[in-house]
């Protein structure tokens, strides 16, 4: 059985964001919600600084302390581990037990507006809007349409610094597959032993 | 998946990069734009900006159709009213054939803004070309603020490049040295091959002031004092001839560096039937040189000498000379680059082959811009590293026909033109007519050398992308007559007479080289609401003007067969495929100037005044400049104004930007938006913190004119950071447009606004390219 999972080199992220449009365009989120977003973090005093870049998204966990947390049961893994979350079940008030839960805080709930232009929306973008639920809780499932037609989710396709790289880490000739395992690639927060799909290599030291 | 979804095949020219897109269409509607997988540019991959394009086609805020002005110019409202496309044109056309009669053609402005965005590095050409027709030497760019120091005017005179720009082999570089340029950002499909590089242990050297995302992913990052990049480059050369790492044969052979300079007027010593001479040291005589001399000359680099009783000195030795003083310990005074760094990375440059070099508009947006990219690019001429494969090289040009028109223009455009009214010897030299932006606004307001009284603009920023945008604006508004088009109401159109909606660059046709297919890119969907593409309109504009035969009956796809002719190809032909006809460019060729001329018998060389490299250039002597790249301080700066320093103690720097901008560009797009909502000056934390600034407060900068007293004032929130030294802030440049869909309000244009733009005085010029010292100016910042 396969099991998808993503590893992201963070010596190659430039925090550009192509990712997160990506996104945006292959998913129609409402406006502020992001499935994908960049963290960016310096460490030290100029000229002595360093600068990293890491995106975060929903890591697919086997252990999944948001389903767990979830009462009523909207959020389950489907094949290929990729965590869902049924949007006609997801209906919790203003309390969202699974977006307190996650360790990486990358559930999102709709709270913006329905649509970035409500005058003109195309025929497309008003199906795509509309299929997302004001008040629901949503993120990443590693564009789950896409992977099932074969593709790769579409930030993987778009990241220009070829940071990411998708795969099945159960089948061991992958390149993703090698490269969890070759590295010291990381899920964040190993310590919390939640089983994530996502991981973290940093293939060289920036200065 | 068939849904109905049309692929269309494409390429996005939001930058220079094009890169290979897959647009999804359904039903006359863009769905998505996606990197091209087959695209050898992009391989796929897709940068913020290109994937944004449904956001950019059906944003409500978008121009809809052509308008004029009812109320007079200086009413804050316009009062805009609807007109027609043809009353529109008519109305310009009738303009420009009453302004060219009363002043002549040179007092009508040209006026194009940045080569992307909107397709203007392809429809350049027929603008051009309609600016040459109509006989007006004044055809305005952004060179001034963006590429002047990397391909335009310097560089022909001591490289011969052409315009050319670099273009580096990234998978035979053993070093990459970036100066004042985010690569990574700025040209996205360059990131995999740079990161790549260094991934097989090349090393990356990042020169910027401050941590740039390119920057923070380089192996050494020489963060330096702004605008001293011309001193650290001085120390490099310094230490490469005190430990003799240069590339002696490369010099003796390829360079001017062994010809004699006389001592007395510091020109080259000529004799012997030859216009040049070296000093054989094998047979202790002078030799002549044509440039070239015979094998067995053996030239001295060094020393001095006395040839019938004239002194002189090889330019060499003159460079070293000029080096000589600049000491690592004495640029880490200059550039606050530490000496033993600066040392480690002038023997890791000089060592490493093959070494690139690359830069761009961090460079020379300053008063020495010049002479830092002079003194750069002969890094790679004195290790060797010149025209080698990953080294220095520079693209190779895809030909299609040029149809710019140059031949229509009057014979006397250079004389006549602002760009040598202004004393630009080089760039006269040069015949370049991209004007500095300050010398138009200038014209308008002193009318001198000559009244500008009319223009017509396309996708430019010309009131917020200028330095001094006060002056700018008030010189459109003196103009008689003004016309503006875009896709968005720019701050200029306050101005205007009659404001042009333009089509996006998705909705416009072109034909291009996006590798590695020669294609017709078709509109991906038809042009929103009554907009035109700028192409549509320069053509639409030239028949009514007269010029309908040398317009091709005003039909595009006749010109762009006659553009194709050299590959033997029609339009029709590559519209036939889905993504064109497949094209194998010609490989770069390297060191062509050590190739025999058929003719002479003797190298083609380089096409610089003597025919070979110049380290020393006679040429800039004659036009009354320093034959050689002396250290001078930037202007404005610390050290060369410190008396605007007193007040204003603080360095503003500007510059580069992050991959979803487009310079001025796209901060109405939303998702873009949503990566950065908002212009924020960067602060050290340390002087944040002397100051009592907090993060998010709301600042107020201000800055001098030349005499000191306040040039404008901008608003900004903090961001606290040490990306910055604590003696410099940084303030992007670009922000004016508002972003309904956000909630987010326009920004303005002058005082109070967020364009930085508005803080400089531009008279502070380099001498030579007329770029404006704006890397290291003085401002203050306070809290409000």
């Amino acid at each position: 059985m396969s099991r998808y999972g993503l590893a992201i080199d963070l010596g190659r992220c430039t925090g550009c964001f192509a990712c997160a449009i990506a996104c945006k365009s292959e998913n129609s989120t409402l406006p502020g919600t992001f499935w994908i977003r960049i963290e960016e973090k310096e460490q030290g005093a100029y000229p002595h600084v360093a600068k990293t870049f890491t995106p975060m998204l929903c890591a697919q966990c086997g252990e999944m302390p948001c389903a767990e947390a979830c009462p009523l049961g909207a959020i389950s893994i489907a094949e290929g581990g990729v965590v869902l979350i049924d949007d006609e079940l997801c209906s919790c008030g203003d309390v969202k037990p699974c977006v307190a839960a996650c360790p990486f805080g990358v559930l999102a709930v709709n709270k913006g507006k329905d649509a970035y232009f409500h005058e003109y929306l195309t025929p497309h973008e008003r199906d795509a809007y509309e299929s997302h639920r004001h008040g629901a809780v949503e993120k990443c499932h590693f564009c789950h349409p896409r992977i099932t037609a074969g593709l790769q989710p579409a930030c993987v396709q778009a990241c220009p610094s070829k940071a990411m790289v998708f795969g099945d880490l159960h089948e061991r000739e992958s390149e993703l597959a090698q490269l969890v395992s070759s590295t010291e690639a990381k899920p964040l927060r190993e310590d919390l032993k939640v089983d994530p799909s996502v991981f973290y290599v940093k293939t060289r030291t920036a200065a | 998946m068939n849904d109905g979804t049309e692929k269309i095949f494409s390429y996005c020219i939001h930058c220079a990069a094009l890169c290979g897109v897959v647009a999804h269409v359904k039903d006359g509607y863009l769905v998505k734009v996606e990197g091209d997988p087959e695209a050898s540019n992009n391989g796929g991959t897709l940068c913020p900006k290109g994937l944004s394009a449904k956001q950019e086609i059906y944003h409500p805020e978008r121009l809809k159709h052509p308008m004029r002005r009812t109320r007079p110019k200086g009413n804050a409202d316009p009062g805009w009213v609807r007109i027609s496309w043809d009353e529109a044109l008519d109305t310009i056309a009738e303009k420009m054939k009453e302004i060219k009669e009363r002043y002549g053609p040179e007092a009508f402005f040209f006026q194009k803004g940045s080569t992307d965005g909107s397709s203007g590095a392809e429809w350049y050409r027929f603008f051009n070309r309609l600016g040459s027709l109509y006989g007006s030497p004044n055809f305005g760019g952004t060179g001034h603020i963006c590429c002047y120091s990397r391909s335009c005017p310097g560089l022909p005179l001591h490289l011969g490049n052409k315009g050319l720009h670099p273009a580096i082999d990234y998978e035979k570089t053993n070093l990459i040295l970036l100066v004042g340029y985010n690569i990574l950002h700025t040209k996205p499909p360059l990131a995999r091959k740079i990161l790549d590089a260094q991934r097989r242990g090349a090393k990356l050297i990042v020169v910027d002031p401050l941590l740039s995302p390119t920057a923070a992913k380089a192996d050494i990052w020489l963060a330096l004092r702004p605008g001293t990049d011309l001193a650290l480059f001085l120390a490099l050369h310094h230490v490469i001839i005190q430990e003799r790492l240069y590339d002696a044969d490369f010099l003796t052979s390829w360079t001017n560096a062994p010809f004699l300079v006389r001592e007395d007027n510091g020109q080259f010593l000529d004799g012997g039937g030859a216009p040049y001479r070296v000093w054989d040291s094998k047979r202790g005589e002078p030799y002549p040189a044509d440039p070239w001399f015979p094998s067995d000359v053996q030239p001295a680099l060094t020393g001095s000498y006395t040839v019938n009783g004239i002194r002189c000195k090889p330019a060499w030795q003159l460079f070293a000379e000029m080096v000589e003083p600049c000491s690592p310990e004495w640029a880490q005074e200059v550039t606050w680059v530490a000496a033993e760094e600066i040392r480690s990375v002038a023997r890791l440059y000089a060592t490493t082959k093959p070494a690139s070099t690359d830069w761009y508009n961090g460079l020379h947006r300053s008063s020495n811009g010049y002479y830092t990219a002079v003194a750069l690019t002969l890094l790679s001429v004195v290790t060797g590293n010149w025209d080698v494969p990953g080294g220095l090289s520079f693209e190779s040009d895809v030909s299609f026909r040029d149809v710019k028109g140059s031949e229509f223009l009057p014979r006397d455009w250079v004389e006549k033109s602002l760009v040598t009214a202004a004393g630009f010897k080089v760039r006269a030299h040069n015949k370049e007519y991209v004007g500095p932006m300050n010398l138009v606004a200038d014209a308008i307001l002193t009318e001198r050398p000559y009244p500008i009284r009319g223009m017509l603009s396309l996708a430019s920023g010309l009131a917020t992308s200028n330095p001094n945008s006060k002056r700018m604006m008030e010189a459109l508004s003196q103009l008689e007559f003004l016309a503006v088009g875009d896709m968005w109401e720019i701050p200029a159109m306050a101005m205007a007479d009659i404001v042009l909606p333009c089509a996006t660059a998705w909705e416009s046709e072109f034909v291009n080289f996006n590798p590695p297919y020669l294609m017709y890119r078709q509109p991906i969907v038809k042009p929103q609401h009554e907009s035109w593409p700028d192409l549509k309109i320069v053509f639409e504009l030239a028949k009514r003007l007269g010029y309908a035969k040398q317009f091709w009956d005003g039909s595009p796809q006749k010109a762009f067969d006659q553009m194709l002719e050299p590959f033997k190809l029609t339009v029709a032909e590559l519209a036939a495929l889905p993504k064109g006809v497949r094209f194998e460019p010609p490989q770069p060729r390297h060191k062509i100037y050590a190739a025999i001329d058929q003719k002479t018998g003797k190298p083609k060389g380089f096409a610089t005044p003597t025919g070979r490299l110049e380290i020393y250039s006679e040429k800039l002597k004659s036009l009354g400049y320093d034959p050689l790249p002396y250290w001078r301080e930037p202007e404005p700066g610390p050290v060369s104004t410190p008396e605007l320093f007193r007040e204003f103690p603080l360095i503003l720097s500007s510059g580069f930007k992050p991959m979803y901008w487009l310079h001025g560009q796209m901060r109405a797009v939303p998702w873009l938006r949503e990566c950065q909502e908002e212009p924020l000056i960067w602060i050290n934390r340390r002087t944040a913190s002397k100051l009592d600034i907090h993060e998010g407060e709301q600042l107020l900068v201000e800055t001098p004119k030349r005499d000191g007293t306040v040039q404008g004032f901008i608003r900004l929130k903090a961001l606290l950071t040490e990306s910055v030294p604590p003696e410099v802030v940084y303030i992007p440049y670009g922000w004016w447009q508002s972003c309904e869909s956000l909630g987010l309000k326009g920004h303005g244009t002058l005082d109070g606004s967020a364009n930085v733009n508005n803080l400089y005085d531009d008279s502070f010029t380099d001498p030579l390219s007329g770029t404006i010292g704006m890397a290291s100016y003085p401002c203050r910042v306070r809290k409000e």
